[in-house]
């Protein structure tokens, strides 16, 4: 049992103390760094935030830290403390691996050249909980070739992490490349589980999606994937505009039964001359979009500046009837936000309703606040890719090596 | 707010509750007021706030603060209810954010106490399980401790520490990066 002084904040010249239930709910409240320096204040405090209960409490009100790794440290990841931009942690990845944008306790890392090899790391330990081979090439060769009298192989692939239940799942969509003409490329996808403990099962092939993704547009929300069509795809969809209501212009893949999809878009604010030039528009719509995730939401950013003056952040928030909502219209200059095809990634929303946006162009994270319209600048080195890391930073132990 | 129609003297009266503070110290509020209390809520629900309500654990110039702190926030929440039926849409969220800024305002200049009266204020919000301030109250001790290194926070609050060298070194390495 705790003495009773021991059950005190503190035992003030008034009398005033708090007990140990109320310095509960006081110091869940604070930073993880901060209350990893008051383990060292002494033991009563160390046992209270140490303990099992009041490390789920944490996690329950801080759900999310930022993963990224540096343009100047491809060998590594850091875990941030946002939003003070300080890093909590630095996790050595594979050389010329970059990290996968997904919002789990455990974080992918993926070979963007040709090998197409993935790890699968524990940020918490420094563990690769699973090293993923490259693809069996027999197998593609033997899908592609009614395809193309030559034989092909993948010249790169993206990868997606999400989890499933209780495991995490790999998908895998690599691109082969047609000889000169464009409508000759073809896609072909994998999947393979992870178990959390460690061990995987094999590539297993999976459908294509029915036309060719955008392959650096990919972003995973739960346990499905979502992808823009390619450019050329997009313009078709776009063609339909008039006759078909909205057109599908996002990819999806149901990582629990493993099967494509598509979503209908949002009807975004165009002005309102009609007629002719709305297909142009629609093609200069997705010339400026991103997918993004929000609390547990698809979001379809669009730069419409040129319109209304505005960034809209459109949430799909009924998926059976593709129904989005604009929830924020972000008014930010062409100094703070530059005009880009890949502008933002709003990344994270914070417990007081601020938002943390990548500017992927600057490598830069900003912070913005919705009900003032305010910007400031996270405080770090400039960034090449960021995620999100949903484990406790409490229970981070100390890595050297892989 | 509730006691609006001045005529109807017994209905206001009825809607009164009285509470008695440790030190036998009596306040009349009114049932919007007493109820941001879950505690006094489930007790008038209950029926049982005849002859006053005791609450032997609130100092008298501590339920004074209390009850400041929840006239201020009851008449915020009737005042927002009440004026969204006759305004417009842009009227109205212009008297809501007026409304906020100077709740805020409010806020800010209530937690202006010494650390005694903090704690006794959060003790008291826990006890009568009053939301709002037991955000406010904690939120405020927990931002004093935010920046501060453990010897600081030892200082402010007279804590002795109970570790061993080896203990202290322990946890500065485990988490190394805290202390950076």
């Amino acid at each position: 049992m705790e003495s009773s002084s021991s059950r005190k904040l503190a035992g003030t010249s008034h009398g005033g103390v708090l007990p140990l239930d109320v310095l509960f709910d006081v110091l869940v409240r604070l930073p993880a760094n901060a209350i990893c320096r008051l383990r060292a204040v002494c033991r009563p405090w160390r046992s209270l935030t140490s303990d099992p209960a009041f490390l789920k409490a944490h996690a329950a009100r801080h759900p999310a830290s930022l993963v990224a790794s540096f343009r100047d440290d491809p060998d590594h990841v850091h875990i941030i403390l946002d939003p003070s931009g300080h890093v909590v942690k630095r996790v050595p990845i594979p050389s010329y691996h970059t990290l996968l944008r997904s919002r789990l306790n455990l974080i992918g890392v993926a070979d963007d050249g040709g090998s197409g090899t993935c790890y699968v790391i524990d940020p918490a330990t420094g563990a690769v909980i699973s090293h993923l081979p490259q693809s069996d090439r027999n197998s593609l060769r033997e899908r592609w070739e009614p395809w193309s009298r030559w034989e092909r192989e993948p010249d790169h692939s993206v990868f997606a992490l999400g989890r499933v239940r209780s495991e995490y799942k790999v998908l895998r969509v690599s691109c082969l490349t047609g000889f000169e003409n464009p409508d000759e490329d073809a896609q072909v996808c994998s999947v393979l589980t992870v178990h959390p403990g460690g061990g995987r099962t094999h590539w297993r092939s999976t459908g294509s999606p029915e036309f060719i993704v955008n392959m650096s547009s990919g972003v995973v929300v739960g346990s499905t994937v979502y992808y823009f069509w390619a450019d050329i795809y997009t313009r078709n969809f776009c063609k339909d505009l008039q006759t078909d209501g909205l057109p599908k212009c996002i990819a999806s893949f149901d990582l629990r039964w493993e099967f494509w999809d598509s979503v209908e878009v949002p009807r975004l604010d165009l002005d309102d001359d009609g007629g002719d030039d709305t297909f142009d528009e629609y093609i200069d719509m997705w010339s400026r979009s991103s997918l993004a995730e929000l609390k547990g939401c698809l979001v379809l950013a669009h730069d419409n500046r040129r319109y209304s003056s505005c960034l809209d952040l459109w949430f799909l928030t009924d998926i059976g009837n593709d129904l989005w909502v604009n929830k924020y219209s972000i008014r930010a200059p062409e100094s703070v936000i530059p005009e880009d095809k890949k502008f933002l990634e709003p990344l994270l929303l914070l417990d007081d309703g601020r938002i943390i946006i990548f500017l992927p162009l600057k490598g830069a994270l900003l912070l913005y606040d919705p009900k003032t319209n305010v910007f400031s600048k996270v405080e770090t080195k400039c960034i090449h890719k960021v995620g999100l890391y949903t484990g406790s930073l409490l229970g981070l132990q100390k890595v050297d090596s892989l | 707010m509730a006691s609006a129609g001045s005529g109807d003297e017994k209905a206001a009266a009825a809607a009164m509750i009285t509470l008695i503070s440790s030190d036998n110290e009596k306040f009349e509020v009114t049932e919007a007021t007493a109820t941001l209390s879950q505690t006094i809520r489930h007790m008038i629900e209950d029926g049982c706030t005849d002859g006053g309500v005791p609450l032997p654990n609130v100092t008298s110039k501590i339920l004074a603060r209390v009850i400041e702190y929840c006239k201020k926030h009851a008449t915020a929440a009737a005042g927002e209810e009440g004026s969204s039926s006759s305004f417009s849409d842009a009227a109205f969220l212009e008297v809501d954010r007026a409304f906020l800024e100077e709740l805020e305002e409010f806020d800010d200049a209530f937690l202006e106490v010494d650390r005694a009266t903090l704690f006794d204020l959060i003790l008291a919000a826990n006890y009568l399980d009053i939301k709002g301030l037991l955000n406010l109250t904690c939120q405020k001790v927990a931002d004093s401790v935010k920046g501060k290194t453990p010897e600081q926070i030892r200082e402010m609050y007279n804590i002795v520490n109970d570790l061993t060298p080896e203990e202290e070194a322990e946890i500065r390495r485990e988490t190394q990066w805290a202390f950076e």
